[in-house]
Parts: C-alpha cells; sequence; structure tokens
C-alpha cells in the first residue's frame, strides 16, 4: 500500500478578475507528495499560492487543470473530507455559538454520536486550553483563541491529514510554543500534518520536509537537511577587551564594537585559526566563537529574492 | 441516513444563528406593534371591526413574514461567504447540495415558528372582537406559510447567483408578479407578437403565488372569502404540492449555481 496520503500533480489554477475579465494564473502546474506521517511545511511569500492549493485540497476551489488527491481520492470527494482537517487562514466562525457549540456542529456534520460529540469536543477544549470559555460566546473570543478553537473544530473528526493554513498567525509566543508542541505530539499519534507559515524558526524545529512555493510554482521540495546545507557561512568571534585599542590592533580583519565587546567576523572562505591568533596577539581575550550555518530563511530569502527579480513585469499574471 | 444528518445539522444551525439574531427580533417587534394597529383601525370602524381586523391582521401579517423570508433568504448563503464561516465547514464531510438545502430548512423552520407566533397575535386580535380563528381563517394562514416558503426559496436562489441588494430586488419583483399571476396570465391571452410571448413566458416561468391569496377571487367559478365560504383542505393539499415543486425547482436551480462556485 502506498504511503502516499496527499498528491498534487501539474495542479494549475487560474482566475479570471476585473471587469476586463484579467488572466491570473494563481497556481502554474504545483507538484508534490506528502506521506503518512509527516509534518511537511508549505512556505512562500504573500501571493505565492498555498491558500490556493490548500483551498483546492480542501474542495473550496476547482482546480483549473492537474490532480490532486488525498488518500488516492479526488480531493473535494466526501471520502476525503471524511479523513481531513482543515483550519483556514485567519478563521472565521458563528459568532453567536460558544466553542462547546461549534464542536457539537463540527462533529454532527462527521456523523458522531451525541456522547462521542460531547466526549470528544469536551476534551479538545482542555487540551487547547480553552476548557474555562468552553461556554463562552466565540465573538468574545481573543484571536489566539479563536486559532485555538479553530485547530480543534480541525481535530473534530479524529483526522489522518490535517491542512493547517497559517496555524501560528494571532498566536504570542507561549501560545506558538503551545501549538508546536500540540502538532508535534500529533505526529506521535501517526497523524499527517500539513501546514503554511511564515514563522520559518517553526518549520525548522516542526518540519520533516518543507516546500517552498514561487509565483504559482514548487521552486524547492525536499527534506529540511537537504535544503538548508550544513556548510559554514562565516565565524563570529565575540572577543572582551577595550574595543578601540583592539581595534587599531585587529588591521585587516572585519570587527565592530557591539556593547563593550568586539565581534570579529571571518567570512566562510577565511581562516579562523589566524584571526584567533592575531586577537590572541593583540591581547583580545575570546568569549566565543560561532560557526553560523546557512538557516531555512537564507534558504527562504534566496528563493523568494529570486522571485521578486523573475517575476513578469506585466502581462496580467500574478500569483494570489 | 447520515445525509439527513448532515442536513439536519446545518438546518439547526440555520435556525438557531436566526432566532439568535438580533436584527429579525427588532423586524418582528415593530411588526407585531403594526399589527397591534389594526386594534386601533378596528375601534374607528362603524360596523363589522371583527372583519376589519381579520382583514387587516391577515394581509399584515402576510407582508411581515414575506419581508422576513426575503431579509433573510437573500442573505442566507451570501453572509456565510462574506464572514468565511462557510470556509470552515465546506471541507467538512458534507455535500454542497446537503449545505444548500439544510440552509433552507433551517429558514424555513424559522419562517414557520414566525408564523406561529404571527397566527398567535392574530388570534389575540380577533378575541379582542369576541371572534378566534375559525377553518378559514386558518386555511388563509396555511396557504399564505405555503407563500412564505415559496418566496424564501426565491431568494435564497437568488443569493446563490447575486449581491443581497440585487437579489432582494428581484425577489420583491417576482413576489409581485407573481401575485399578479392571473392577471399576466389575462394579459397573454389577449396581447400578440412577441408581447404575448413575453406575458406567457412571465406566467409560465414565475411562482404562480395568486393561489396562495385566493380570499375575494373566483376558484373554479366560484368566489371565495374568508368571511364566507372558502376553500377546502383539498385546496389546500393542492396548493401544497404546487408549492413543494416550486421549492424543489427553485432549490435544484440553487443547487446548481453552489456546486461549481469558487470559494477564492
Amino acid at each position: 500500500m502506498s504511503d502516499v496520503v496527499l498528491r498534487c500533480a501539474e495542479l494549475t489554477k487560474r482566475y479570471r478578475a476585473g471587469f476586463w475579465g484579467r488572466r491570473i494564473d494563481a497556481l502554474r502546474g504545483v507538484t508534490f507528495e506528502v506521506e503518512r506521517g509527516e509534518i511537511f511545511g508549505f512556505l512562500g511569500v504573500n501571493g505565492a499560492g498555498k491558500t490556493t492549493t490548500f483551498k483546492i485540497l480542501v474542495g473550496l476551489l476547482f482546480a483549473t487543470s492537474g490532480r490532486a488527491e488525498i488518500f488516492g481520492v479526488p480531493a473535494g470527494a466526501i471520502e476525503a473530507k471524511r479523513r481531513l482537517g482543515f483550519l483556514p487562514e485567519s478563521p472565521y466562525f458563528y459568532e453567536y455559538l460558544t466553542g462547546r457549540e461549534l464542536l457539537d456542529y463540527v462533529g454532527r456534520l462527521f456523523g458522531l454520536s451525541r456522547g462521542e460529540n460531547r466526549r470528544r469536543g469536551g476534551e479538545l477544549l482542555e487540551r487547547l486550553g480553552l476548557g474555562k470559555a468552553a461556554d463562552t460566546a466565540l465573538r468574545r473570543y481573543s484571536k489566539g483563541m479563536l486559532q485555538r478553537v479553530g485547530v480543534a473544530q480541525a481535530l473534530m473528526g479524529d483526522p489522518d491529514l490535517l491542512i493547517l493554513d497559517e496555524p501560528m498567525t494571532g498566536l504570542d509566543p507561549l501560545g506558538r510554543k503551545e501549538l508546536r508542541d500540540f502538532i508535534g505530539s500529533l505526529r506521535e499519534r501517526g497523524k499527517t500534518v500539513v501546514f503554511s507559515t511564515h514563522v520559518l524558526p517553526d518549520v525548522e524545529l516542526l518540519c520533516d520536509r518543507v516546500a517552498i512555493l514561487r509565483d504559482g510554482r514548487i521552486h524547492d521540495v525536499g527534506p529540511l537537511g537537504r535544503l538548508v546545507s550544513a556548510r559554514i557561512l562565516s565565524t563570529e568571534i565575540v572577543v572582551d577587551g577595550e574595543p578601540p585599542e583592539l581595534l587599531a590592533r585587529l588591521g585587516g580583519l572585519d570587527a565592530q564594537a557591539r556593547g563593550g565587546q568586539l565581534v570579529v567576523v571571518v567570512a566562510k572562505d577565511g581562516s579562523v585559526d589566524v584571526a584567533l591568533s592575531k586577537i590572541a596577539a593583540a591581547g583580545g581575550r575570546i568569549v566565543q566563537v560561532t560557526p553560523r550555518r546557512e538557516t531555512l530563511e537564507d534558504v527562504f530569502v534566496r528563493a523568494t529574492s529570486a522571485a521578486v527579480e523573475d517575476s513578469p513585469s506585466a502581462g496580467g499574471d500574478g500569483g494570489a | 441516513m447520515r445525509a439527513g444528518v448532515a442536513i439536519f445539522a446545518v438546518a439547526h444551525n440555520t435556525f438557531r444563528e436566526a432566532i439568535r439574531d438580533k436584527v429579525l427580533y427588532g423586524i418582528v417587534f415593530f411588526g407585531v406593534l403594526g399589527l397591534a394597529g389594526t386594534y386601533v383601525l378596528s375601534e374607528l370602524a362603524s360596523y363589522e371591526s371583527a372583519r376589519v381586523v381579520r382583514d387587516l391582521a391577515l394581509a399584515g401579517s402576510n407582508l411581515l413574514a414575506i419581508l422576513v423570508a426575503i431579509v433573510l433568504g437573500v442573505t442566507l448563503l451570501h453572509k456565510e461567504v462574506d464572514r468565511r464561516t462557510a470556509y470552515a465547514i465546506l471541507p467538512k464531510p458534507l455535500h454542497r447540495w446537503q449545505f444548500v438545502i439544510g440552509k433552507f430548512c433551517g429558514m424555513a423552520a424559522t419562517l414557520i415558528a414566525l408564523c406561529v407566533l404571527l397566527a398567535g397575535v392574530v388570534e389575540a386580535l380577533l378575541r379582542t372582537q369576541a371572534s378566534t380563528i375559525d377553518g378559514p381563517t386558518a386555511v388563509a394562514l396555511v396557504l399564505s406559510l405555503l407563500e412564505v416558503l415559496v418566496v424564501t426559496a426565491v431568494a435564497v436562489t437568488l443569493s446563490c447567483w447575486t449581491r443581497p441588494f440585487l437579489s432582494g430586488l428581484l425577489t420583491a419583483g417576482i413576489f409581485i408578479l407573481g401575485r399578479s399571476a392571473e392577471e399576466i396570465g389575462a394579459l397573454a391571452a389577449r396581447a400578440e407578437g412577441p408581447m404575448r410571448l413575453v406575458f406567457d413566458a412571465l406566467h409560465k416561468g414565475l411562482p404562480n403565488l395568486y393561489l396562495f391569496q385566493v380570499s375575494g377571487w373566483e376558484v373554479a367559478g366560484k368566489r371565495v372569502s374568508i368571511h364566507g365560504t372558502f376553500v377546502d383542505w383539498a385546496y389546500v393539499a393542492s396548493a401544497a404540492t404546487y408549492a413543494g415543486l416550486c421549492i424543489v425547482g427553485a432549490l435544484a436551480i440553487a443547487v446548481l449555481l453552489f456546486r461549481r462556485r469558487d470559494f477564492v
């Protein structure tokens, strides 16, 4: 049996907008797969096509061409939806409902019995820190609470695949950490999670694989270890001492004073040993030596700035 | 069975939304206040004040229910899309047709509750004239409810196609033309050339709402009135069948419009 949970093949989406029916190509042949048990990050600048891809996968949009499958059935089919949980971007819920009532409504759409509905809803609200607000109307919820109840409703059907569009939006650092831990715990329960975010450190902490979407196309997809190379970009040496005097004695090194210390940056092709000897000879006390490796942010910035340079200047095409 | 459960869940939520809507309470409050005004008018009538109350209360309650049906009907699906609440619900194991039918059923339940409330107001007003809801009045109230449900289905269908303001105007237009169906039919019989085609298309294409408001008109060659001989329950059954066909037809169009819609 194939372990592919989600498959997109040459997915395109074209809109017509405005009075003259201007053509907008939101997706231009998106192809990727997600395997069972993975936590998959979906990255891209605003308008790259992340939300459009997700909406096709959950049946809110129809692809212009190409194929999207979830568990081997076409995206949007009831059999696919039964095994899927979805959190939309900046979710809006019925503000006249309480958190408990919302989950009860969603549970009934999944055909849960009354008892199961109550048990699962209560459990999720507790796990997501909303136990005390369960009977409060959603109109009184903060943005972070709405985000959490959004995750809860996505989990009501006990889905095998969870698609979360910008789940970290509106959460404070503590809320973000809690949600990150929660998503991590889903992996332990064998769930597959696909999520989009702009918070790259979260992706680095959570994801097994990532896809970078650029201008409606997949720019790169793979395990984090492959996308982010292990090579050292530069080395930062922090030196204690009198900065003005040391600076004068460290000619030839890229150094600058920062908070009563001196920070020396050795480029990737420079010799750290030589720099360390020079600093020691000049009487500087070395406090810290930190090699700076490539981060996901570097990869992302490189990919997306290329998108800006490559993007067509006119002609009506653009991301959505 | 499972389809029914999903439809019921959507309908229940729609009903809950309506009964928690303060705007609806506002409309109903002022509408009931207006109906109560018929008591004042009846006091001004020099004779047959019960007849005045019966006529005005029935007409007033019918128009109020139609107004609520149009206002709520044209915003029913639009609100879900505009506020993006549908974005979290449609990805659940639910067909789009179930969503549309569920929304309509919830709205129908709301309007049935409203009509029962208005019937209570009519009864209270009649009691001030030492009268009560008799057989013909009950028949008239049921026919009025059927008309309200048909107008709701039209409003829901139009709301799948265009924005609330335009669909509200169109629904009101269809309501007026539907009430004038017999006159349009007569015009079609008399007109010639292209106008005949136009009147004929209007007569046959739009719901004939005249069938639900027959008091004071002729039915099968006999003049009927809620104050005298009125249509019987067999007529109500045939009107209900006609209303059912209109609702099914309108909702079929609504489902077709909603089925391939992109939620951008």
